[in-house]
């Protein structure tokens, strides 16, 4: 019994063989059409390119006969290549995705920390621009004392959630973490009236002054930053894209 | 035993004992394209396919990559290191062994998918089975990325990453303690009946006797057919482990979408005990990677107090929906079992222990 016959492929190798590289194939053309911002964040990317590199010479050693499948692996050929490739290759885009417009992914990293625009130090006063809300508030939220009292200007969009008073709401923009199940709005929480309260999930110029302050209701309530004294103004643009940490 | 062109026809004509041909091959192919394309029409139905499917897809690809480095890290483990090495070199003591693994656990920066068929190879190569089970639990917490990433998240908090990194510890040699104690007596390893039929030198043999097969005989053979049966245990291993990871990533994608991420008022000011409980059960269906969690438990970090996101940093990357059907694919349903009520039982005590000491 010799080791090249024995490693002659069979039909269900070499099937599995193009399968397995039909799956490379597609985490590639995910990567370069940048269609993966939308699900995963751009940190993603070097474990993806291992990933299609493993499914590469997965695909030569089916094509020569390694693994020996026979039709009892035709089934579960159907679960872990098939619906794999098919997830990448066909149109899948929630509308709640597509509305939010998370197809771009703005970077929180130290070295542009380091180099943000719109502070005025003479006025105290922090013009925040859509790009830089990420960082700049990663900034003030790690060095809160340097910036009390500042006048912080930015736009968000309005969220709202139990951790919030009534009173209260989150000028927010959207974080992924790692997948676009974790997405999560966060943001500077601003004390605004009842009557300057603007409705859930609409763009907002909100203009306040850094401080401490109680968050939540009377029954649950912690002490953080928030801009007081805001004035508030609904506009109707809105940022695109979300950040992540790099 | 070589494949002729005999077996090539025979091998395209030939059904399953479940009857799953070329045919039905095609007619599944052409069922999951057709469901996936209709995601938009089904969504007008009320139930959020698209968001779920999309919801899958991050996941998959947040996972796959990871299970792929552990499944490789493991077919190393099982080519590349014998048992004689292991026998010789591991020590012999339940304590050395704790803390060899509890070592390993911080020197392997991979999240919690990874570890699952690093832990099946390490048993199968004959590590005892409290000290594999303290790396399963330690590694995806103590890792060097985890405690960075936690550090990260909570910057005004270093307490807790200290908490994370010294209740990991804990949590984990308490469950591997458990098993010193009370000795599994039985086989914890499921037998591979599920399993894709390959042949290793010409012989078809069931997978199972197959795996100890190449598993004894690598350390006698040469360069090539070593790669190759490292090759074999990886897609074995793939195979195996994969439509476990999907069902997981499934079914954690769809609880996500219905259920939502927000914290439900009427949950928080409950005390310590529903915020400890809660708090689990998030971590358990969220399937979150280990690796960036951190991040989202901040969120929670002024709802709930420290016990409770503590309980979600250091139960969720031992045990979610994920981890939980990747295990069953590969350990038999008693161990699992065990395993599951131990790490929930010791995990929630620890938690409430905590709040005791902080008087929550």
């Amino acid at each position: 019994m010799n080791t090249q016959q024995c490693d002659k492929a069979n039909s269900i190798d070499i099937i599995q063989g193009v399968l397995f590289l039909l799956l490379a194939t597609a985490i590639a053309g995910f990567i370069a059409t940048g269609r993966y911002i939308n699900y995963v964040t751009p940190r993603t990317v070097p474990y993806a390119v291992i990933a299609a590199i493993v499914f590469v010479a997965f695909a030569v050693a089916s094509c020569c006969g390694i693994f020996h499948s026979n039709m009892k692996a035709l089934e579960k050929i159907v679960i872990v290549l098939v619906i794999p490739i098919l997830l990448l290759v066909l149109p899948v885009q929630s509308s709640s995705a597509s509305g939010a417009g998370l197809n771009r992914a703005i970077a929180i990293n130290d070295a542009a920390s380091a180099r943000l625009s719109g502070l005025n130090e003479a006025k105290k006063t922090i013009t925040i621009s859509d790009d830089e809300f990420g960082a700049w508030y990663d900034r003030i939220d790690r060095n809160a004392s340097e910036y009390m009292g500042y006048t912080i200007i930015l736009n968000g969009t309005v969220s709202k959630d139990s951790s919030v008073g009534r009173n209260q709401f989150t000028a927010s923009r959207m974080l992924m973490t790692c997948c676009v199940l974790d997405m999560t709005a966060f943001g500077f929480v601003v004390n605004a009236k009842a009557s300057t309260m603007p409705k859930e999930n609409a763009w907002v110029t909100v203009s306040g002054t850094l401080s401490k302050g109680t968050i939540g209701t009377s029954s649950h309530h912690y002490q953080g930053l928030l801009l007081s004294n805001a004035t508030i103004i609904t506009t109707s643009e809105s940022g695109t894209g979300y950040f992540y940490h790099q | 035993m070589g494949s002729t062109i005999t077996d090539v026809i025979q091998a395209g004509t030939q059904k399953t004992r479940h009857g799953f041909d070329f045919q039905h091959f095609l007619v599944a192919v052409l069922a999951i394209a057709m469901f996936i394309l209709a995601a938009p029409l089904l969504d007008s139905t009320g139930i959020p396919v698209s968001s779920i499917l999309s919801g899958a897809i991050g996941l998959l690809l947040q996972a796959f990559p990871f299970l792929l480095i552990g499944i490789l890290v493991s077919s190393g483990i099982e080519t590349f290191i014998t048992k004689d090495f292991i026998n010789q070199h591991f020590p012999r003591s339940a304590a050395g062994g704790m803390f060899v693994a509890l070592f390993l656990g911080l020197c392997t920066p991979v999240c919690d998918c990874a570890t699952v068929p690093v832990f099946a190879r390490m048993i199968h190569k004959g590590i005892p089975l409290p000290s594999a089970v303290v790396f399963l639990c330690a590694a995806p917490i103590i890792n060097p990325v985890v405690i960075w990433s936690t550090w990260f998240a909570f910057p005004d908090k270093p307490y807790m990453t200290l908490l994370r990194f010294i209740f990991g510890i804990i949590v984990s040699l308490i469950i591997g303690l458990s098993f010193v104690i009370l000795p599994h007596t039985l086989s914890v390893l499921r037998p591979l009946n599920g399993a894709p039929a390959v042949r290793m030198r010409g012989m078809d043999m069931p997978a199972s006797s197959q795996s100890q097969e190449r598993g004894e005989n690598s350390s006698g053979i040469g360069a090539l057919e070593r790669l190759k049966a490292f090759m074999q245990h990886a897609y074995h291993d793939m195979f195996q482990i994969v439509p476990y990871m999907l069902m997981g990533i499934m079914l954690a994608s769809c609880i996500q979408v219905l259920g939502g991420s927000n914290v439900p008022g009427w949950l928080q000011n409950r005390g310590s005990i529903i915020a400890i409980s809660f708090m689990m059960a998030l971590a358990f269906v969220s399937s979150l990677c280990s690796s960036s969690d951190a991040v989202i438990a901040r969120g929670f970090g002024t709802m709930f107090p420290v016990p409770a996101v503590l309980g979600f940093l250091v139960f969720g990357p031992i045990l979610d929906i994920k981890n939980l059907l990747m295990l069953r694919a590969l350990f038999t349903k008693r161990f699992v079992l065990r395993l599951t009520l131990t790490t929930i039982v010791v995990c929630f005590t620890a938690m409430v222990i905590l709040a005791g000491i902080m008087r929550l």
